[in-house]
């Protein structure tokens, strides 16, 4: 009894979590999420054939930390223009850039959104899909595949209006 | 009757109908921003658990080997035993007995069902190199240490994802360099070559 060969595709995107980290990977016909802690890696495996629906909600996480970040290297800006010494000038405008770099990282990473999967037993959180853009084009990938694994709808497929709904982009 | 789906925050049941909720911009509850992505699972009927009637073993018709009584729908993939349709464990594209599951799960060799894996290649690699960051002398202890953990974890299977064994290797080779550098540093000085 041997194990079929497995290949996992990697899926964009990194959950990061006290002392360890959470990845999505695409399987043959299974999605894996790794959650990696320290030395161990656990495993939870969402089934093409069982996943229900995908959930992505917006979340203002990304706003608050730049604004966060704003106010920290405007503080240190200010501390750098008030202070006499220009070494320590150059250090807190040394920091404040870095900060603002971060800022100017984050901003461009776009909105920030939570996603679940949902299955008939489960309603998961995929720490990894955090960021609204790289959900929704590992989203537009995933679902031919998982379509081509349930098969049709049983019920009236979507309209042409509900179509355009469903592919808008939340940012908009 | 098929699922319905709620909203994650604040639990509002979302609407049952496929086009309403493909068309959802925010929860109608918490007026949070979201998108659902449905497929057809979520919208088919849960089928009620009663065993049908065509399981029943008529006369000359092959069993279940665990069920005697029931008919035979497809043998196991691994051992070849006769399998009614509650016997079946479909992992995959493979049909198996719960025998040959659990004799599998309990060996390691499925890893569909596994769990969790320990990584003791990164164990032994961060014991070869946490203390040359932190504190060198410390090595004397954790080299040989690296050493038995690199030898604990040469045979057990690493990641489910593909990754090389080059994090053990390097390991066991910074781990025997930390040990001939400490012999080195005591031959000389038993030889008196720091006098």
């Amino acid at each position: 009894m041997s194990a079929p060969a497995k290949n996992y595709h990697k899926l964009p995107g990194t959950g990061h979590q006290l002392g360890g980290y959470t990845r999505l990977y695409r399987g043959m016909d299974h999605l894996l999420q790794v959650s990696s802690v320290t030395f161990s890696e656990r495993y939870r495996r969402f089934y093409f054939r069982d996943i229900q629906a995908f959930i992505v909600v917006r979340t203002n996480s990304w706003i608050v930390v730049i604004t966060l970040f704003l106010i920290l290297a405007l503080l240190l800006i200010g501390l750098a223009v008030g202070v006499g010494d220009s070494v320590g000038s150059i250090v807190l405008g040394g920091f404040a850039a870095l900060l603002l770099t971060l800022a100017l990282i984050v901003g461009l990473r776009g909105p920030s959104c939570r996603c679940y999967v949902r299955t008939a037993v489960q309603t998961e959180t995929l720490p990894s899909l955090n960021r609204l853009r790289r959900v929704e084009n590992i989203l537009a990938e995933l679902q031919p595949i998982i379509a081509a694994a349930q098969g049709p709808m049983p019920v009236e497929p979507e309209t042409p209006a509900a179509e355009t709904a469903a592919s808008e982009p939340l940012e908009n | 009757m098929p699922a319905r789906l709620a909203c994650p925050k604040c639990s509002e049941p979302w609407p049952a109908d496929p086009m309403e909720l493909a068309a959802l911009a925010a929860c109608p509850g918490c007026a949070k921003v979201a998108r659902v992505l449905a497929f057809p699972a979520l919208f088919r009927e849960t089928a009620p658990v009663v065993a049908p009637l065509d399981q029943v073993l008529s006369e000359g018709e092959a069993s279940c080997f665990y069920h005697p009584a029931k008919r035979a729908t497809v043998p196991c993939g691994a051992c070849g035993r006769f399998l009614c349709a509650l016997c079946d464990v479909k992992l995959g594209d493979r049909n198996l007995c719960p025998g040959c599951v659990e004799t599998g799960r309990t060996k390691g060799k499925l890893t569909e069902l596994e769990p969790a894996r320990t990584l003791w290649d990164s164990a032994a690699l961060t014991l070869a190199l946490l203390p040359l960051i932190l504190c060198g002398y410390l090595t004397v202890l954790t080299a040989p240490a690296t050493l038995v953990v690199a030898w604990m974890g040469r045979k057990k299977p690493s990641s489910i994802i593909t990754r090389g064994r080059w994090r053990l290797w390097t390991a066991v080779i910074l781990a025997v360099l930390q040990i001939a550098a400490w012999i080195t540093l005591a031959v000389l000085f038993f030889t008196g070559a720091f006098d």
